[in-house]
């Protein structure tokens, strides 16, 4: 592995043009813009929500949310602290994860209500969804297995590293490690190769 | 690093997939602040996670796009061709995404006018409320007094105590009745603000230079690095400062009737104007000719540099130069 050079917030690509003048163009308020980052990346928000809460509706309001959110306040996005996808992901991924917690809590009040036990997620099932992107599909393959289900627990599943330990049945600070560890594989895996194509779309080429 | 910091660091994996409770979320926030190759690699995680995601990618309904463009124009308007509104758009932006990133514990540190960064962001929705009611949308119906001092003081002791989204939120909707007013109002309508008649083109740049010299306020509270605006919002805000010099200096009633300045303002942004120094006619031969960089010259119209203080080059009479100056902050911000 090639040591990357990093910008000082310690981002591994430039910031491409497109993403540049994208932002500009929504700060004066271009609704095309707006509308060029949905085409770009909704299937991306889409389906993360899609995946993480489980419910096409919930899915649809965190998706709304997110792009409603870029065109309030583009100036929050700062290319130099990491990609456009990278930040829709990161909003959409807190958005649908405290959906989940919001869900989870109301869903144990109820069962305390009914005194029913708690069920626990089917681990196998997550360990085994079905990935798209080849890359990263690959990496996630070659994750030692209790690294791979951690990150698909914790990322997928919603759940805290706390959560995580208890499901798996190991102590806390493994379950921070594994994260990690895991995450910085995958990581690492998009540093060896040309980052592009992978890096800067949820789906496709980024040229527009 | 400290054991704490040590504790901290072993959590950013879990943070970069939100994996962690809110006080260890808050915690991780505030080390990468100050732990440049903590930041670093969070970028890296979140980097993968995002990457992690995309191999979820699956098509919404079609129907969802329309349903974000129309919730989003609630939110904020679109841009139109108009460059007045541009600049508007622009800045208020700016400003909103600056308060994003202020700390909840900065709130109480002093500005440079007296006012805390809380305050100063409550006397900015005060004002942009003001500008609402006088376009005949109010946004705070109940608050009356167009008084600076008063409505400030009124709406620091409603919202002082309360969530800083509360008066973001008031801000947004009177930012959004005046660019929706805007777009419709024809050109040159007039908006009696403050007690003065300000054309619709004027008036937006007047608010826009405020938001900017209040965020700059604000930087500048925080430490951080001043932000001028891009330059074809900083050449109207000049603009702005400049053509309104005669009828500063009639009102200061340092008028020189007859007398001619150039003002040159230089960098990106800058231009060249010709000014009466008086409700008087332009002369093509000025009597006097300043010289001085375009920010600056922003700096002296909104108050935050004194004139004395901004390097020029004065062909001509200094005098006149120096009424030139005190002058062109008057009726640019309020």
């Amino acid at each position: 592995m090639t040591e990357q050079v990093r910008g000082p917030a310690g981002r591994d690509v430039r910031p491409s043009q497109w993403e540049r003048v994208t932002r500009d163009r929504l700060i004066a308020g271009e609704e095309a813009a707006l509308t060029e980052i949905y085409d770009q990346f909704s299937s991306f928000v889409y389906g993360l929500a899609l995946r993480v809460i489980g419910d096409a509706r919930a899915a649809e309001d965190v998706s709304q949310d997110v792009f409603v959110c870029v065109w309030e306040r583009p100036a929050a996005f700062e290319p130099d602290r990491g990609s456009l996808r990278t930040w829709l992901g990161t909003l959409a991924h807190r958005r649908a994860v405290d959906h989940v917690r919001r869900e989870e809590a109301r869903r144990r009040r109820a069962l305390k209500e009914a005194s029913r036990p708690d069920t626990t997620p089917d681990v196998e099932e997550m360990a085994v969804a079905l990935v798209t992107a080849e890359r990263v599909r690959a990496a996630l393959a070659t994750l030692p297995d209790d690294q791979r289900r951690a990150i698909q627990l914790a990322y997928f599943g919603g759940k805290t590293y706390r959560q995580v330990a208890e499901v798996l049945g190991i102590p806390e600070g493994t379950a921070k490690s594994r994260l990690r560890l895991g995450l910085r594989r995958i990581a690492d895996a998009l540093d060896d190769e040309s980052p592009d194509a992978v890096l800067n779309t949820g789906r496709g080429p980024s040229s527009r | 690093m400290t054991t704490d910091d040590t504790t901290i660091d072993e959590l950013l994996g879990a943070y970069a997939l939100d994996a962690v409770e809110p006080a260890e979320a808050a915690a991780v926030e505030e080390y990468i602040e100050r732990a440049p190759s903590a930041a670093s690699e969070l970028a890296r995680l979140r980097n993968a996670a995002a990457a992690i995601g995309a191999t979820e990618a699956f098509a919404p309904p079609p129907e969802l796009l329309d349903s974000v463009l129309s919730a989003a124009r609630t939110r904020r308007p679109a841009h139109t061709d108009d460059p007045f509104l541009a600049v508007y758009l622009s800045e208020t932006a700016r400003y909103d995404a600056l308060l994003d990133t202020v700390p909840a514990d900065a709130l109480d540190v002093l500005t440079d006018n007296g006012l805390t960064v809380h305050e100063l962001i409550i006397h900015l929705a005060a004002m942009e409320s003001a500008v609402a009611a006088a376009i005949g949308r109010p946004t705070a119906p109940d608050m009356t007094d167009e008084d600076i001092e008063r409505r400030t003081s009124a709406f620091v002791a409603r919202f002082r105590g309360r969530p800083l989204r509360e008066v973001r939120t008031l801000w947004r909707a009177s930012v959004n009745e005046l660019a929706q007013w805007s777009q419709h109002a024809s050109a040159g309508k007039r908006v009696h603000v403050f007690g003065l008649p300000f054309p619709r083109e004027s008036n937006l740049v007047s608010r826009a230079f405020e938001t900017w010299t209040h965020a700059d306020d604000i930087r500048r509270a925080l430490g951080r690095q001043l932000s001028p605006p891009e330059p074809e919002v900083l050449h109207r805000m000049a603009n702005l400062s400049v053509t309104t010099v005669p009828a500063s200096l009639e009102m200061l009633e340092r008028a020189h009737r007859g007398k001619t300045a150039r003002v040159v303002l230089t960098g990106p942004g800058g231009g060249d104007w010709l000014v009466p120094l008086g409700f008087s006619e332009t002369s093509e031969a000025p009597d006097v000719v300043v010289t001085t960089e375009v920010v600056g010259w922003c700096r002296v119209a909104s108050e935050r540099l004194a004139p004395g203080a901004l390097a020029r080059h004065v062909e001509g009479d200094p005098a006149l130069a120096d009424d030139l100056l005190s002058a062109s902050s008057a009726f640019a911000t309020l």
